[in-house]
């Protein structure tokens, strides 16, 4: 099956969806209204409030929604076949994700641009408000503890070439940072000093790969390994080759009889990766104390260039790769396969006498979160976006749009992972079972996107080392910067539950530091890479499933109908508890989790679980109250023609 | 038809804009960061700009069918569409070489405002609502002269 014809299908799937469906939902549903005066323009003050053309808009909104999310889910679930994630990615984005996102977008709009958090209270009251709350610590723990598992891992098994681009990004940030907000420099040059060293920090990287695990291994094994520096691959032997990385050498060295050296440096993984998960703990907590301009903000103009680039070479290689019939337009992968081994098959082994993994079904709807559907998307929705709509029809570009292209993110990843590959990741590789390669968590599958978007990225003309440095170093940067703003809005939650609960002594910054930086640390360091990142989409789907119900409360009261919102929350939900029922049985079942991690993560899921139960209270409570108690006029408020005209020249230059 | 007197103003909103996506992003009034000045520079320049902005819409309002200035605000972080807005201004607008290519290529600091491709502000130095508006006066009788 050719890769393109397939991502190219569900482009135009996502493109006509958006001109049916799309239209449908904005135009009968939520009844977006040219002529009604936004809040950009009644509450207009060129500040918070300020009429926006679409570009301008829409630009900002996807670079605001777009991830790692839409990359790691999807690279995970590909383990199940192609094409149930394609297909989920596709028809949950068109009528599940992006409904939300729109539906968030209308709310908000409909209240006078408040965030979706505020009306959430109006709408159902106060519990639902620690509701959201609670929802959000976990989210965020969860998704954190999941990254810095991920990232520890890719910089210690296979991507020790991203440890000095990601690292010196960070003091290249805070350069632009001193230079753009202190020293006044212009924007252009410190942007493009920024990203020439961004490159040459790249170069460095691939030059000097820092292959942490030799540093808690033996000096026997060290030497091995010197010795084996630079060896091309030969017949059965693969090579060890730049960036040195800690599976690449244990093949080596068990393919050459070594075993004494490849047990060593297994022995020594585990301690190397907790080592660098508490450097990045380190790190969570100092720049999510430092001033955002400093590190945060600064981050964000390469990280925008970083975003957008990786799409567009990622796009264009495959294209080529398909236009001149390179191996890496073909799909090596399975369309469907809902049997896969729980550990690589032994010789002589078959399918059928070894441990499966846990079933697609329910865990493709909640491994797939953000490239599908995702509950965060609804805080950015309602904030700056919203106050700054120039017509209620542009929400749906926006809200509806920006949602279908980050679908189209997601089939790239997907199609990365099972063309871009080859197909020895299907046979013996990080898609061969489970557990994947050596045992690796998350790691293996952010790796599965580097080097099969590096072979894309090739047909650019890219040699495959710089490729699978930048796509890496991509990655990193945007786990860092999520990791960095997690820890302060954790803080932040942290303290409004206390104050929620009354426990306004404990509302303070350096209890909610410790809390923030603890939570991170135990989901972190749980040897349950995947299980934690089921969890973590379970606990989106559980937000997005709140955000649906607060539409659909607020599309019952004024009397429109609410099944188009109704079904995929319950949808969401019910995937969502049948996910944490397998979960709670995988843990029981993981002879890698110690009794105490078996024991918490209980805790941890039946904590998610209560706030489904809750949620589902919450929405039948919502629904009892009956409809009507909301009025936003019959005749919507017109905005002036000419002033319409106004905001639509700005463009035309 | 003469194009609209163009205005770009060019600050950043007081929130995260990449890396957060589906995993949280901080936003000035996001309820739980609302209040703890984390974005309090940005929501500075927002507000010098805001000014601009409702200086220019209060003393040129749309003169009937026509709009005579075109005041768009970016949050510079929007790279995708400031290129492409600035290059088309310069394109349009023609004001010169030097000018023309410190627009293009955003040799100017934060915040920043461009009237007709050119960059009008000063580093340091708040651009004032009057002489904003006086400038803009001026090309407006310039655009209102007949074309020889």
């Amino acid at each position: 099956m050719n890769a393109a014809a397939v991502a190219l299908l569900a482009f135009a799937a996502l493109l006509l969806a958006y001109f049916t469906y799309g239209r449908f939902i904005a135009r009968r549903l939520y009844r977006l209204d040219p002529n009604r005066r936004t809040p950009a323009h009644e509450l207009e003050d060129g500040v918070d409030y300020v009429p926006t053309r679409v570009p301008v808009l829409f630009g900002h909104h996807f670079a605001s929604i777009a991830g790692l999310g839409p990359i790691l889910g999807p690279a995970i679930a590909v383990i199940w076949g192609w094409l149930p994630a394609v297909l989920w990615v596709v028809i949950g984005c068109i009528f599940i994700g992006a409904v939300h996102d729109l539906g968030a977008l209308t709310v908000s709009l409909r209240f006078k641009g408040r965030t979706i958090g505020d009306v959430c209270q109006d709408l159902m009251g106060p519990r639902a408000r620690l509701l959201a709350l609670l929802i959000i610590f976990f989210l965020l723990a969860l998704a954190m503890g999941a990254f810095v598992n991920a990232i520890s891992g890719l910089f210690v098994d296979f991507n020790p070439d991203a440890i000095i681009p990601s690292f010196g990004l960070m003091l290249v940030a805070m350069g632009v940072g001193i230079s753009v907000y202190k020293l006044k420099v212009g924007l252009g040059p410190a942007t493009a000093a920024g990203l020439v060293l961004f490159a040459l920090l790249i170069l460095c990287g691939v030059k000097w790969p820092v292959p942490t695990y030799q540093w808690l291994t033996s000096t026997e094994t060290c030497q091995a390994l010197e010795t084996a520096r630079d060896t091309k691959p030969a017949g059965d032997v693969p090579g060890f080759e730049k960036p040195y990385g800690a599976v690449a050498a244990m093949k080596h060295l068990e393919a050459i009889g070594n075993e004494a050296a490849a047990e060593d440096i297994e022995r020594a993984l585990p301690a190397t990766k907790k080592r660098w998960i508490f450097a990045l703990l380190a790190y969570a907590f100092l720049a999510s104390v430092l001033p955002v301009w400093l590190l945060l903000q600064p981050r964000d103009y390469i990280n925008s260039f970083q975003l957008y680039f990786a799409l567009a070479t990622l796009l264009v290689g495959l294209l080529i790769a398909s236009a001149v019939g390179a191996p890496e337009s073909q799909i090596d992968a399975a369309m469907f396969r809902p049997d896969v081994p729980l550990r690589p098959l032994e010789a002589g082994e078959t399918l059928a006498s070894v441990p499966k993994a846990p079933s697609w079904l329910p865990l493709l709807f909640v491994t797939i979160a953000c490239g599908a559907v995702s509950g965060f998307h609804s805080l950015v929705s309602s904030g700056t976006t919203v106050r700054q709509l120039n017509r209620e029809t542009d929400a749906m570009l926006i809200g509806y749009g920006a949602m279908l292209t980050e679908g189209a993110l997601a089939i790239l990843v997907i199609v990365a992972c099972v063309a871009g590959l080859g197909s020895e990741a299907w046979e013996s590789g990080a898609y061969a079972s489970w557990s994947g390669i050596k045992g690796g968590g998350l790691q293996a599958q952010l790796s599965a996107v580097v080097h099969g978007g590096s072979n894309f990225l090739a047909m650019l003309g890219l040699p495959t080392k710089y490729g699978s440095a930048l796509l890496a170093v991509t990655i990193v940067a945007f786990a860092l910067t999520t990791l960095d703003t997690a820890t302060r809005l954790l803080r932040f939650n942290v303290e409004a539950i206390c104050r929620s609960v009354r426990l306004d002594f404990l509302a303070n910054r350096y209890f909610g530091s410790l809390v923030a930086v603890v939570a991170i640390a135990f989901f972190g360091l749980v040897p349950a890479g995947r299980t934690l990142w089921i969890l973590f989409g379970t606990t989106n789907q559980l937000l997005a499933g709140l955000t649906l119900l607060t539409i659909s409360v607020f599309l019952y009261k004024l009397s429109r109908p609410i099944r188009y919102t109704i079904v995929p929350m319950v949808l969401m939900l019910a995937m969502s508890v049948w996910a944490m029922e397998v979960s709670l049985v995988g843990f029981w079942k993981n002879p890698d989790l110690s009794p105490f991690n078996k024991w918490s993560l209980t805790a941890v899921t039946l904590v998610v679980l209560a706030m489904s139960l809750w949620l589902i209270v919450e929405g039948l409570l919502s629904f009892a109250r009956g409809r009507g108690g909301l009025d936003f006029g019959e005749e919507p408020e017109q905005v002036p023609a000419e002033e319409l005209r106004e905001i639509d020249s700005a463009d035309l230059g | 038809m003469k194009p609209p007197v163009s205005v770009i103003l060019i600050r950043e909103n007081a929130e995260q804009l990449t890396g957060g996506g589906c995993c949280g992003t901080l936003d000035d009034d996001d309820p739980t960061v609302r209040g703890r000045g984390v974005f309090q520079h940005a929501r500075k320049q927002q507000q010098e700009l805001g000014l601009l902005h409702r200086t220019i819409r209060e003393f040129f309002p749309t003169d009937g069918e026509e709009a005579r200035v075109a005041v768009v605000t970016v949050d510079p972080r929007n790279q995708l569409y400031l290129i492409a807005k600035l290059l088309g201004d310069v394109l349009r607008y023609r004001p010169g070489l030097s000018a023309g290519l410190r627009t293009a290529l955003q040799m100017f600091s934060l915040p920043a405002v461009v009237l007709n491709g050119r960059v009008i502000s000063r580093r340091d130095r708040p651009l004032d609502p009057d002489t904003l508006c006086h400038q803009i006066r001026e090309l407006l009788s310039e655009r209102q002269r007949p074309s020889v």
